[in-house]
């Protein structure tokens, strides 16, 4: 099994008025070919940020990716051109999206949809997309394909319309597949058929497959290896099966120990509710990070270096990899871009106008 | 919290809900949706009874009706029932809805005259009359205004979207001791004390009061949301899906919060949700609902360790397990969910059930007593 991507000290930043938040915040990671890999957490800690970062469809401006490598199969995605990039998406790396409705254009048939990218990529005629999109269709589950190709995206049910999402992602084949929160909009039932659906397309063809989501019965079930993200970074990287077993970083503890479970007793032997879990507190502004650990003002285990650094991610463990002090005493030796100059160069002037106006505003 | 003598707080009785939709986009025929069709149900004090079911299902629509939001077409909704009173309405709608059904009969036959129908017409509205009259001290449905303002008291509500369900533009103080003010149960500084007494109680600073709801995360302005609901005292509070839009972490805190509200405040909650793991773990008895109809209720133990009814399992085992190593036997459905608009004939599952016969695609199953206080609604549930 070889490297299929490689991404390297990702950053993107969205540079808003005044500030600069900081989605992505030098995170790195490999997926290998045919891989399932899980990417979890709440929302703002940038998981999305960093798909969209690798299909460089980060909305320029305000955001920007300012530093690091995405190496797709020995070629560097953030150098390359638009032309190329072009290519690149839907060929090479195709993603699903939450929300069906509003990725499919309300106005064109789904048969012209699926035939549309046929026609782009694969060079084929109308006709021949036709006839390939229908047999798309039905291995994506949908039955009578002929005449669903004539209907519109309004007339397909949340589920059908996740299935033509799909069929479209899968049209040219894929080496990997971006799943970004596929099912958290549709029903359980619904969603257990499009998980087969994908595990069985993934099969077929040693795809590989970034799942990223923000439940973690669903990165249980499915995916083979887990990225936990916080803030910005990456806090465990693991095997699915010993995060669930002994889940290292306290965020992630956290994370497992409040989610309900079924069939668990709910009562103490007194006959008291049983109180899950909680993480207190909430995610820290993204406009300004602690000096030290992101996650410390929420940890129970918090200790007195992780006020003051930011420890670096470390394989503690075969194939484990975690960012916390309890394991490692490694320091993290670029936490964030903090320096206003270089900062400046990538908000642009306006942006930097503006923060000097408010600096200047606050001082007074 | 197993008291011998459970206090019914909330009696349900065959609630219907029915909303016009449009055949088409230039359409002037009306179809009816059957969002709930003859539901009925019972609340105890102190209970939390989980509502579940996907999408479509009406179980939003049970919520709105309780909290008195929607105007069902048929049924009675008991706050506080009287044996007695619950009793001879009973049989006031019972001999009505027969008398409905004849009417119907007769329409589809055609052999009686206008006279006869119009007789029968007037004996329906006679017997609606009286039961609404014997009903009225105590039925959310037929009250009068002012009992019902009264009533209202009573049931509060917690909506899903803590972002569309705060007005933008009062302070947290004004928000939360609105309902007391109306009331007049509260004002000046008693009210204002009040409020804080909320606010601390639900987690929030008391610098929140006087600060505007864009202000506020998802997880603190549902603790917004749960403070106003509970500014009136309620007993029943309806909580629809209040945790969905939130992250797991701040889910968790949610639900802690109201369990401990719960025990403090004698609170009952109908909570609504599609999260099966969550409604699992807040509820003591469970409602499953398919179509606008409930296929079982159960306490919740009984319901995850031994379903009863096909729509149940398959539901149960469509949930994913937080467990990698957990293996669930996959009982996947096929298809969609049939529209409400047109629901299948018989039994509403029959369309996705594996274990339908002759029977099902024609007789529609009622909820009744199965083994071990469950109750089903199936002509041939499996494993028996």
């Amino acid at each position: 099994m070889g490297t299929l991507l490689d991404i390297q000290e990702l950053r993107t930043y969205f540079f808003l008025p005044g500030y600069a938040v900081r989605a992505v915040d030098g995170i790195s990671f490999t997926v290998q070919e045919g891989e399932t890999l899980g990417i979890v957490g709440e929302s703002g800690c940038g998981k999305s940020q960093t798909s969209m970062s690798i299909m460089r469809l980060v909305p320029d401006p305000p955001g920007k990716i300012i530093q690091g490598s995405i190496n797709f199969e020995g070629r560097d995605l953030l150098k390359i051109s638009e032309e190329e990039m072009r290519s690149v998406r839907g060929n090479d790396i195709s993603m699903i999206f939450q929300e069906p409705m509003t990725s499919l254009n309300p106005v064109l048939t789904i048969g012209f949809q699926i035939a549309e990218v046929l026609m782009l990529h694969r060079g084929l005629s109308l006709l021949e997309a036709q006839k390939e999109a229908a047999s798309l269709l039905s291995m994506v589950g949908i039955s009578d394909s002929e005449e669903r190709l004539k209907e519109y995206p309004f007339q397909l049910s949340g589920g059908l319309r996740q299935r033509v999402m799909i069929a479209i992602a899968m049209a040219c084949q894929p080496k990997l597949l971006i799943a970004d929160e596929p099912t958290t909009a549709l029903d359980v039932t619904i969603q257990a058929q499009i998980l087969r659906l994908i595990r069985k397309l993934q099969d077929e063809r040693n795809m590989a497959t970034m799942f990223i989501t923000h439940d973690l019965a669903v990165i249980a079930n499915f995916t083979q290896r887990v990225i936990v993200m916080y803030a910005g970074v990456i806090v465990e990287d693991s095997p699915v099966l010993s995060l669930f077993r002994k889940p290292l970083h306290p965020y992630s503890q956290g994370l497992l120990g409040s989610i309900p479970v079924l069939n668990e007793a709910k009562r103490t032997d007194q006959g008291q509710r049983r109180h899950l879990y909680t993480i207190p507190g909430s995610l820290p502004d993204p406009k300004r990070f602690p000096k030290g650990c992101r996650f410390a003002s929420r940890c129970p285990k918090a200790m007195k270096q992780c006020w003051e650094a930011e420890p670096e991610l470390v394989e503690v463990e075969d194939g484990r990899k975690v960012r916390c002090f309890l394991y490692s005493p490694e320091v993290r030796t670029n936490p964030t871009v903090s320096s206003p100059e270089v900062l400046a160069q990538f908000g642009g002037k306006t942006w930097k106008a503006e923060v000097q106006r408010r600096e200047k505003a606050a001082k007074q | 919290m197993n008291q011998p003598q459970k206090e019914t707080i909330l009696k349900v009785q065959r609630l219907k809900k029915y909303f016009p939709v449009k055949a088409g986009a230039f359409s002037t025929k009306n179809l009816i949706l059957k969002a709930v069709d003859e539901v009925s149900f019972d609340m105890y004090r102190g209970e939390t009874l989980g509502l579940v079911g996907e999408s479509g299902c009406g179980k939003t629509t049970i919520g709105r009706c309780v909290a008195r939001l929607y105007q069902p077409d048929e049924g009675r909704i008991y706050l506080h029932p009287q044996q007695s009173i619950v009793e001879t309405v009973d049989l006031l709608d019972l001999e009505r809805l027969s008398l409905v059904e004849e009417l119907e009969q007769t329409r589809i036959g055609g052999v009686v005259t206008k006279k006869g129908l119009a007789d029968l017409q007037k004996k329906i509205t006679n017997l609606k009359t009286q039961a609404d009259e014997a009903a009225k001290t105590t039925d959310l449905l037929s009250m009068d205004t002012r009992a019902l303002k009264e009533a209202r008291k009573s049931v509060q509500m917690i909506f899903q979207d803590p972002w569309a369900s705060l007005n933008p533009h009062m302070i947290v103080k004004d928000i939360i001791g609105e309902g007391p003010k109306e009331y007049g149960i509260q004002r000046g500084m008693n009210l204002d004390r009040w409020v804080m007494e909320l606010l601390d109680r639900v987690g929030l600073p008391a610098a929140a009061a006087n600060r505007y709801p864009h202000e506020f995360s998802g997880g603190q302005r549902q603790r917004i949301c749960i403070a106003r609901a509970l500014a009136l005292t309620p007993q029943l509070v309806v909580c629809d899906e209040p945790v969905s839009a939130l992250d797991v972490s701040i889910q968790a805190q949610v639900l802690n919060l109201l369990i401990s509200l719960q025990e403090d405040f004698g609170l009952t909650f109908l909570f609504i949700a599609h999260d099966l793991s969550v409604v699992e773990f807040i509820s003591d008895r469970m409602m499953v609902m398919y179509l606008g109809r409930a296929v079982e209720t159960s306490n919740s133990e009984q319901l995850y360790g031994n379903p009863r009814h096909p729509y149940t399992q398959s539901l149960l085992s469509a949930v994913p397990v937080a467990d990698p190593e957990y293996k669930s036997e996959e009982i996947l459905l096929e298809g969609d969910v049939p529209s409400p608009v047109n629901p299948p004939s018989g039994c509403t599952f029959h369309t996705r059930c594996r274990y339908k016969t002759e029977i099902c695609t024609q007789v529609r199953p009622i909820l009744e007593k199965d083994k071990n206080g469950h109750k089903i609604a199936c002509h041939n549930p499996p494993n028996d």
